[in-house]
């Protein structure tokens, strides 16, 4: 009998720790993936694959940055002289416009002459700026390629354009994303911390069993809530409310957003500064009270000092919770990318563009990498966020 | 343990069920081998392409057909690697998926089931009922910011876009922006429903949206193509005629290799019963 039961306990040892052992892979697995994944933007060009951007031979310019060729496609830029070239007007060719340039008989029923269509068109044009697909590029092309650098970390974290579709050269500045989820989450932990902190002290000191019976399920209940009820909840009720109140344009802004993050941030900080508070050693408020302290002298001369290190924990998981809402935020903050200024416009957080994009990103494309790397600055965040929740949490003073 | 057991059973029995007729699968996996006729992609055109499934049927209950969404990103990139027959886009072929098809498959048909026009919304309570093209881009280019320039009341202007991955927000900025790019404080919403609840309270903001959505608590203003010489409302007659020009074609993508298998669901849908689906659902007929 004995025997039999050493060998089941082995076994369920063994299945304890094969479940540790697949847990901490399946969690390295991901990191390593995302960072593949993320990572390799950097070798990409920030064009489509097999599409060429070329300029008449005597064109001086040989070099254009992104930011560049998206003024001369937007026409904010329209003349070489500005790009320290000839002082000729920029002439857009795309490949849809070729339909309206050369006749059927010229291309080709199957467009098997259009390159040279393009060829020729090209050295009749000095001010051109070709935008084609290299299925399309005759033998003995004439144009002079226009180089494009590859995705470099520099732009890609301080760049302030965040344009992963646009054509021909995808704008990706990820600075507005990254000031977007910060800004909010500030805002959100401004608003969470006087209602949670009061709310804990309450429970913890002043409530008595019952209320506190009663406020400790309902509490919990709000963390339970799933985030797209939260969403919905702010685009109906608080949106139009910012709207309203601060006399806005759009009531979808970084305050509604901050609000709804701030109420869903509650439970964390309450429930975690609660639980610090309660630790307060009996001994040490009954000296206090003793020693003629009153309730509220106590509160704020021993208890808090004591259970300061967790109420701050409990601030930054907060924070974490924040930072990495999705749903919610996505309905009520307008998602325009652009660097924050105030709360009452409009921002745009990176996991909600990951959440409103990924869905059409093309599987292994520039976008889709560009995309898991904003995945892996999510994750540096958040993990910056643990680090310091560890740290502090770790600290106990008397 | 128990209930990890049974939720297992659960799990397994499920799967087994969901072989049904109509699928929603998410992994993309499947071969295009089978005869089930698999549609993949545009968003868009999926409550379209369920109606379509439903309507088709019931004349061939034995018709084995799955749809997915995803959008039509995910349905070309399907069709480039085989995994679906038809891919449904409602935008062109980038020149890139132009030319991985092309490496990929002898002949690519771009079927035209339906159209989509997008209505320029506003408020009910502003004054402004109508507006040329260039004003349309001019707003969305930035160029203005307050409903004084237009005509309007002194009331800083704000314009509602939708999300970049989406084809509404493609179509726009090729045919109202003319190719150049919004201005980056646009709001990107990601529905179409939420640009028409943003409006509804809103006195001072503008969307665009598709013309199924246009509610009787918003107002679709009347747009003119010719700079202001002949106003056209967005009606679906205007839409057909052509003379409202705000209207993308929504295709099925799909090779003659498979031909066979694609065109009876075409046929239909193509067909007049197929295409009084087509207005039920809040998109244009083709004819």
């Amino acid at each position: 009998m004995r025997r039999t039961r050493k060998i089941i306990e082995k076994i369920v040892e063994g299945i304890f720790a094969l479940s540790g052992a697949i847990t901490s892979i399946t969690v390295l697995l991901i990191i390593v993936f995302l960072f593949q994944e993320g990572l390799s933007i950097f070798n990409q060009k920030p064009v489509e694959e097999n599409s060429i951007l070329a300029v008449h031979p005597n064109n001086p310019v040989s070099k254009l940055s992104g930011l560049q060729i998206k003024d001369i496609f937007d026409q904010k830029i329209t003349n070489w002289k500005e790009l320290g070239g000839n002082n000729d007007t920029i002439k857009l060719f795309r490949l849809d416009e070729a339909g309206s340039l050369f006749n059927e008989e010229q291309m080709g029923s199957n467009f098997e002459r259009l390159p040279h269509c393009i060829d020729s068109y090209l050295v009749k044009t000095p001010g051109i700026l070709l935008f084609f697909n290299n299925r399309y590029i005759s033998k003995d092309f004439r144009g002079k390629k226009i180089e494009i650098e590859n995705v470099n970390p520099y732009s890609f974290l301080l760049g302030k354009q965040w344009f992963p579709t646009a054509q021909p050269v995808a704008q990706l500045g990820v600075l507005p994303l990254i000031l977007g989820t910060i800004w909010v989450t500030l805002g959100a932990i401004l608003f969470a911390l006087p209602f949670g902190l009061a709310t804990a002290i309450f429970m913890a000191e002043i409530a008595n069993h019952r209320i506190r019976n009663i406020l400790k399920p309902v509490v919990e209940l709000l963390a339970g809530i799933p985030s797209v009820v939260y969403g919905f909840f702010g685009l109906i009720i608080i949106v139009p409310a910012v709207q309203k109140v601060f006399n806005l344009p759009v009531g979808e802004s970084g305050l509604a957003g901050s609000i709804v993050l701030g109420i869903m941030a509650l439970p964390t900080i309450i429930t975690i500064s609660e639980d610090a508070l309660r630790t307060t050693p009996r001994a040490l408020k009954e000296a206090s009270l003793a020693l003629g302290a009153t309730h509220w002298q106590t509160i704020r001369r021993v208890v808090l000092p004591f259970a300061s290190s967790g109420i701050t924990a409990g601030i930054i998981l907060g924070i974490g919770r924040a930072i990495g809402e999705t749903m919610a935020v996505l309905m009520v903050t307008g998602n325009a990318a652009v660097i924050p200024h105030s709360y009452f416009e409009p921002l745009r957080t990176i996991p909600a563009t990951i959440a409103a994009e990924l869905g059409e990103a093309a599987y292994g494309g520039l976008h889709f990498k560009a995309l898991f790397a904003l995945g892996c600055i999510l994750f540096i965040m958040t993990f910056i966020v643990n680090l310091v929740f560890q740290f502090i949490a770790k600290k106990k003073k008397y | 343990m128990k209930a990890v057991v049974y939720s297992f059973i659960f799990v397994v029995l499920l799967s087994s069920c969901s072989d049904s007729s109509v699928t929603s699968d998410n992994q993309g996996n499947i071969k295009s081998k089978t005869k089930q006729l698999n549609i993949k992609g545009s968003d868009t055109e999926l409550p379209l392409t369920q109606n379509e499934i439903e309507g088709f049927l019931k004349l061939n209950p034995n018709a084995s057909i799955s749809l997915t969404g995803g959008g039509s990103s995910v349905g070309i990139t399907a069709l480039i690697e085989g995994n679906t027959d038809i891919a449904m886009a409602s935008r062109n072929l980038t020149s890139d998926e132009n030319s991985k098809l092309g490496n990929k498959m002898q002949h690519i048909v771009k079927a035209t089931i339906a159209y989509d026009a997008l209505a320029i919304i506003v408020n009910p309570s502003n004054p402004i009922n109508r507006m040329t093209k260039e004003q349309l881009q001019n707003i969305y280019l930035g160029k203005v910011e307050n409903w004084k320039e237009m005509g309007g009341i002194d009331h800083k202007l704000s314009a509602l876009g939708r999300e970049q991955s989406s084809g509404s927000y493609a179509f726009f900025k090729d045919h109202i922006l003319d190719g150049k790019s919004y201005i980056n404080t646009m709001p990107q919403m990601s529905s179409n429903g939420q640009i028409v609840e943003s409006i509804e309270q809103s006195p001072n903001a503008i969307g665009y949206v598709g013309i199924g959505y246009v509610t009787s608590k918003v107002k679709a203003l009347a747009i003119s193509f010719d700079g202001g010489k002949t106003f056209i409302n967005p009606t679906m007659d205007k839409v057909k005629n052509g003379a409202y020009k705000i209207a993308r074609p929504l295709y099925y993508i799909y090779s003659t290799d498979t031909k066979a298998k694609v065109e009876p669901f075409l046929n239909f849908v193509l067909s007049d019963s197929g295409q009084k689906i087509v207005e039920s659902t809040g998109f244009i007929k083709t004819n």
